[in-house]
């Protein structure tokens, strides 16, 4: 009996004890156990060798002198060091060069010594377990470098902060990612962690932010430190002493992206987000305020806050159909959808229809002047869509010169020359051979006028049908050109009318005509020409109501002398569009012209949309979505048009959208879009989405979004949130996908099949975008 | 929750009845019986259709439905007033609302009308599966009371418990449905991700017994069955919601629209009280040979079933019974012949009844 009370006893002080209590005595918290943890990683500028490993302690005080372990990376950069650390301190591994120590320089593909002064870090706040994986690289350093700076010093908020900070600018934790090269990164953000440490080899190699003297190892250092130094945690951009380290940052990435022993096979629509981030200004550069979760109960709440605002802004934005009380906000949405879609038509109408006058007015002064015995002319190529097989393109615009006004007899001579037809092509139907373009005949009218006649139609075989199919009226209009001493057009003016417009991309007429008043001058020289224009365009239906009005405030079209003509090499739209219910206030330009690799086309490569679309109610103009959109063609000129696209003949084209989208009652959404796609493949091969909501001037959310398809063309969609630490990836046809928070802890799971969220405190969510 | 405490006190109320009146338990002789019970009924379908699952032959009865299942297979011991038993069972009792049924045809495209509706949504599915123990008594009160005490220990196999409610609503025009729906269950067999392990096997302790009193040719009996608990450790547990309004204001003023099915998993002991069900029966002696029996089941969240019943005893060792269930609109014909009881009852005859029971028995006096 007494031994079960003393052992009760025993045990109820061991208790209290455990509780905290004790009734009294020394009030002083119990000393913190010290764990013995593994700390490994992959230390990398390029991969570093024989680099000074150390592990630190972060405590009250800041980062402890005395180091808690020590080793030496290997030959690829690998480490492990294990040191016993008080359980739930957050620590910093330093890599230092020093005497042996090299990295393996992605530029120049040489290892190159690294000096003393060289040093990256990484720090982490420990979750629990035992084992760390962390890789040291120049951009975990940034993130030390800022939770050092940051109100308090280096601690565990600062160090949460910081590396959200980095994540958010980079897209992803430096720390938590494999370091690979950018021909054998797999994962869309190893693919980004190859090439920014490419670029850093690149400002280092290009002697950027200064770093321009020393070894090429203390130019490394050096760009090291001066990212480190430019890096806070209140703003994305990257900037100290004066220096723009994000602009040179940018730089660098562009250049690599540039030369393909450097990029490898990272694509620029991988790094559109980050290349956005850096370019970023005003409230685009304020990091979220959120606060890192620290829990697991943090992060599923703040996983299910993410999910209620990813789909608070897609049914505000995107769901069709009004339901009591959110009706304005979907209906601005669909006044966007519909004037970006309006837009379209009488865009490439204008450069259409205007082009193929000019183009035939300069074939009949040729022929009528015997500079060309060829008595038809065409150009713009791929200026038209289609569908089905295409055995070869014909020319977007053509013209012919003929002896009579009713162009039924092509000329065959200077003398008999006495009007020119031309068609402008809109879509082609090879299953059935049918062309859809607007006809235009022009009679020269004397002093270099011409009056033109044209109509919508429709032509098989030959045979033309009026469109819309019975008795639409043709319409008419005059051009009046100036003359050069050489005969060439110097300028123009168009004014009557035009035929209704296709819808974009299709055959279907979604108007019945337009009112044209455009007048140009062209300006020609040795290679070409460049035509400027100014004027509008306005929208009319079958009761001659203006449906919206196309205002060209300016345009620059240049054009160069090929053998068949000319070719479109770039142009410069400086338009407004406007309706009722929306305008559109932007810029089109087309540039960086490219031969083909046969020099049988000669077509702009870059294509650039930029501006904002405003709603308007009433007299009341609400900014909506403003933004730019990039088309880049790369490869056209190993191409070989007048071969089958295949896997070794193709153009690579590149897509990125970024831009700013305000709906009513929801924060600013800024997004950046990337895609990458061979015109062989029939679909993408990868697509990047950043989405960031901003509300007071601070992110308040920000979503990662990968789309990659693997060798089975299966695509597998990775969506992460850098601030919070979440991830998740899920492959198509999977029956589910782990929710991971900090790069490990599985915190939910996402059935396909019921579309449910599970989280490991048992609450479950449903996954839907609508409603 | 009154429910809820109700119920103890009345199963301590048997077990007392139980206790004191032991030693005047009735002298009887000692005899062993096998019986099995199959008893079914659906009022929304057949009973095909239940199984299957087949929506389009679902149709609402009333404002409120009925469906059962009672399936018992027992050996059983009687002697000296006492009973003991060794048996398994498996029971469900389903309610629904005529709303729950309507949108469940409606949202399955069986009847679509071009209207607009709304539908109040009630269900319970309440029901187990398990094997075990039955001891009771039969005790004599008094002259003209009687009494029968019952308690089974059994061992669960299945356990499911369903409840489902709220509203729900079409719009024609824009051809969407909205819906407030609350689901509460308790499924042995529902798998959810961070599932931990749990009892295979779960426990039912119901208690059972019948009151009698007669004076004359008419008696009157109260019954009681099923009262008692269900146990099972760390069983799966689900509660959901599925609200289509799910538009609000967060607290910067910010339109949200939080997730249309929101609940929780959770897995902990879990002791419930059973699907009890009582009834009470008149009887009338018309003749030396002829009794007449009016009855009625109270089912809980739905009501009585009330039955009819005329029982003679041809001679000793024949007996028959015709019985008519009124809710179920079932003829039930029964025999006790010798050693053997059968009984047959069913709506209609055909390979598609509503309501269908079937009983085999056999009594051997040692």
């Amino acid at each position: 009996m007494k031994v079960k009370t003393i052992a009760w006893m025993a045990a109820a002080a061991i208790a209290l004890t455990a509780c905290g209590g004790g009734g009294g005595g020394d009030a002083s918290p119990p000393p913190t156990q010290t764990v013995a943890i593994d700390v490994n990683g992959t230390a990398a500028k390029g991969l570093i060798a024989n680099g000074i490993v150390s592990v630190h302690e972060v405590g009250a005080g800041g980062l402890s002198a005395t180091a808690l372990g020590t080793g030496t990376t290997d030959l690829a950069g690998r480490f492990n060091v294990r040191v016993n650390l008080p359980q739930g301190r957050p620590f910093v591994v330093t890599v230092a060069g020093g005497a042996g120590a090299s990295h393996l320089d992605e530029v120049s593909g040489q290892s190159q010594a690294l000096p003393e002064s060289f040093a990256l870090r990484a720090a982490v706040v420990p979750s629990g377990t035992t084992t760390f994986s962390v890789n040291v690289t120049p951009f975990s350093e940034m993130a030390v470098a800022a939770a050092e700076k940051a109100s308090g010093g280096l601690g565990e908020a600062s160090i949460r902060s910081s590396n959200a900070v980095v994540a958010q600018l980079l897209g992803f934790d430096p720390r938590a990612v494999a370091i690979r090269t950018t021909t054998t990164a797999g994962s869309v953000d190893e693919q980004r962690l190859a090439l920014l440490l490419a670029a850093v080899s690149q400002m280092a190699a290009s002697g950027a932010a200064g770093c321009n003297s020393g070894t090429p190892g203390e130019r490394a250092a050096c760009v090291v430190d001066k990212l480190a130094d430019a890096t806070s945690t209140t703003s994305l951009r990257l900037s100290a002493g004066g220096l723009d380290l994000s602009a040179a940052l940018l730089e660098a990435i562009n250049t690599v992206l540039q030369q393909p022993r450097l990029a490898g096979n990272v694509s620029g629509a991988v790094l559109a987000a980050i290349r956005q981030n850096l370019d970023c200004s005003g409230a685009a550069c304020a990091p979220s305020t959120a606060t890192p979760p620290t829990t697991v109960a943090e992060a599923i709440a703040a996983t299910k806050a993410m999910l209620a605002d990813l789909k608070s802004d897609w049914n505000v934005l995107f769901v069709s159909g009004g339901t009591s009380g959110v009706g304005d906000a979907k209906a601005e949405a669909t006044r966007f959808g519909d004037a970006m879609r309006a837009i379209q038509a009488p865009v490439e109408l204008l450069v259409k229809d205007t082009g193929a006058m000019a183009l035939g007015i300069d074939l009949f002064n040729d022929y009528k002047a015997g500079r060309t015995t060829i008595n038809g002319r065409s150009r713009g190529f791929g200026l038209f869509a289609s569908e089905g097989y295409q055995p070869a393109e014909p020319g977007g615009v053509g013209c012919t010169v003929y002896q009579d006004g009713n162009f039924t007899t092509p000329a065959t001579s200077a003398v008999n020359a006495a009007t020119v037809a031309c068609s402008a092509r809109y879509f082609y139907d090879y299953n059935t051979g049918t062309e859809y373009s607007h006809a235009i005949g022009l009679v020269p009218a004397g002093n270099g006028q011409f009056n033109y006649s044209s109509r919508a139609r429709s032509r098989t075989g030959g045979v033309s049908t009026m469109l819309p199919t019975g008795s639409t009226p043709l319409r008419t209009g005059s051009v009046t050109t100036t003359l050069n001493g050489a005969g060439q057009v110097v300028a123009m003016a168009i004014s009557g009318d035009l035929p209704g417009a296709f819808d974009f991309g299709g055959k279907t007429l979604v108007s019945d005509h337009h009112t044209v008043t455009l007048s140009g001058t062209r300006t020609n020289d040795a290679s070409g020409s460049t035509t400027s224009l100014a004027g509008n365009i306005v929208v009319k239906n079958a009761s001659n109501a203006t449906l919206g009005t196309l205002a060209l405030r300016s345009a620059s079209l240049r054009e160069v002398a090929t053998g068949s003509g000319g070719q479109l090499a770039g142009a410069t739209l400086d338009i407004g569009w406007t309706t009722a219910a929306a305008a559109f206030q932007g810029m089109l330009s087309a540039t960086d012209p490219e031969w083909s690799n046969d020099r049988a086309q000669y077509l702009p490569t870059r294509l650039v949309l930029e501006g904002t679309l405003s709603n308007i109610s009433g007299s009341t103009e609400t900014d909506f979505v403003s933004g730019k959109v990039t088309l880049a063609a790369i490869g056209f000129g190993a191409y070989l048009p007048s071969q089958a696209t295949s896997p070794t003949n193709f153009v690579t084209h590149d897509l990125a959208f970024t831009g700013s989208v305000t709906a009513p009652g929801r924060p600013m959404l800024q997004l950046t879009v990337g895609t990458t796609q061979k015109s062989s493949d029939d679909r993408p091969g990868v697509a990047t989405l950043q989405y960031r909501s901003v509300a007071g001037g601070a992110a308040r959310m920000t979503i990662a979004v990968a789309v990659t398809l693997d060798g089975a063309g299966v695509p597998t969609y990775a969506l992460s949130e850098p601030v919070q630490g979440l991830s998740l990836a899920l492959r198509q046809g999977a029956g589910s996908a782990d929710l991971v928070w900090n790069g490990s802890t599985v915190i939910g799971v996402v059935h396909t099949s019921s579309g449910l969220l599970t989280f490991s405190d048992g609450t479950f969510i449903s996954i839907e975008l609508a409603r | 929750m009154t429910g809820r405490r109700r119920t103890p006190r009345l199963a301590g109320a048997f077990l007392l009845l139980f206790a004191a009146a032991t030693v005047r338990a009735a002298d009887e002789p000692t005899t062993w019986q096998l019986r099995l019970r199959t008893d079914r009924h659906s009022d929304f379908g057949t009973l095909a259709d239940i199984d299957s699952d087949d929506a389009a032959r679902f149709r609402a009865r009333g404002s409120r439905n009925l469906a059962y299942l009672d399936d018992e297979v027992r050996v059983e011991r009687r002697s000296g007033g006492w009973h003991l038993a060794l048996l398994a069972r498996s029971t469900a009792t389903l309610t629904a609302s005529r709303g729950a049924i309507e949108a469940w045809r409606h949202a399955r495209r069986v009847e679509r009308d071009g209207a607009d509706h709304h539908w109040d949504i009630q269900g319970h599915l309440r029901g187990f599966t398990g094997g075990g123990v039955e001891a009771g008594l039969r005790l004599r009160l008094a002259p003209e009371w009687r009494a029968v005490v019952h308690a089974q220990a059994l061992v669960l196999t299945r356990w499911r418990d369903r409840r489902i409610e709220g509203v729900a609503d079409f719009d024609a025009a824009s051809a969407e449905y909205s819906f407030d729906l609350a689901s509460l269950e308790v499924n042995d067999r529902r798998s959810f991700p961070f599932q931990r392990g749990f009892a295979a096997r779960g426990a039912g302790l119901l208690f059972g017994g019948e009151l009698r009193w007669q004076r004359g040719d008419l008696a009157v009996a109260g019954q009681l069955r099923d009262l008692g608990w269900l146990h099972w450790r760390d069983v799966p547990q689900q509660d959901m919601t599925l609200v289509t309004d799910t538009r609000s204001v967060d607290a910067e003023g910010f339109l949200v629209y939080r997730p249309l099915v929101q609940g929780r998993n959770t897995q902990r002991r879990l002791v419930r009280a059973a699907p009890w069900r009582a009834s009470l029966a008149g009887r009338w002696q018309a003749t030396a040979a002829d009794e007449l029996v009016l009855a009625g089941e109270f089912v809980r969240d739905f009501g009585v079933l009330p039955s009819l019943a005329w029982e003679r005893g041809w001679r000793p060792d024949l007996r028959t019974e015709v019985r008519f269930q009124l809710h179920e609109q079932r003829l039930t014909l029964g025999a006790q012949w010798g050693h053997w009881r059968l009984r047959f009852g069913a709506d209609r005859l055909g390979a598609q009844p509503h309501s269908r029971t079937v009983e085999l028995g056999y009594v051997r006096e040692l």
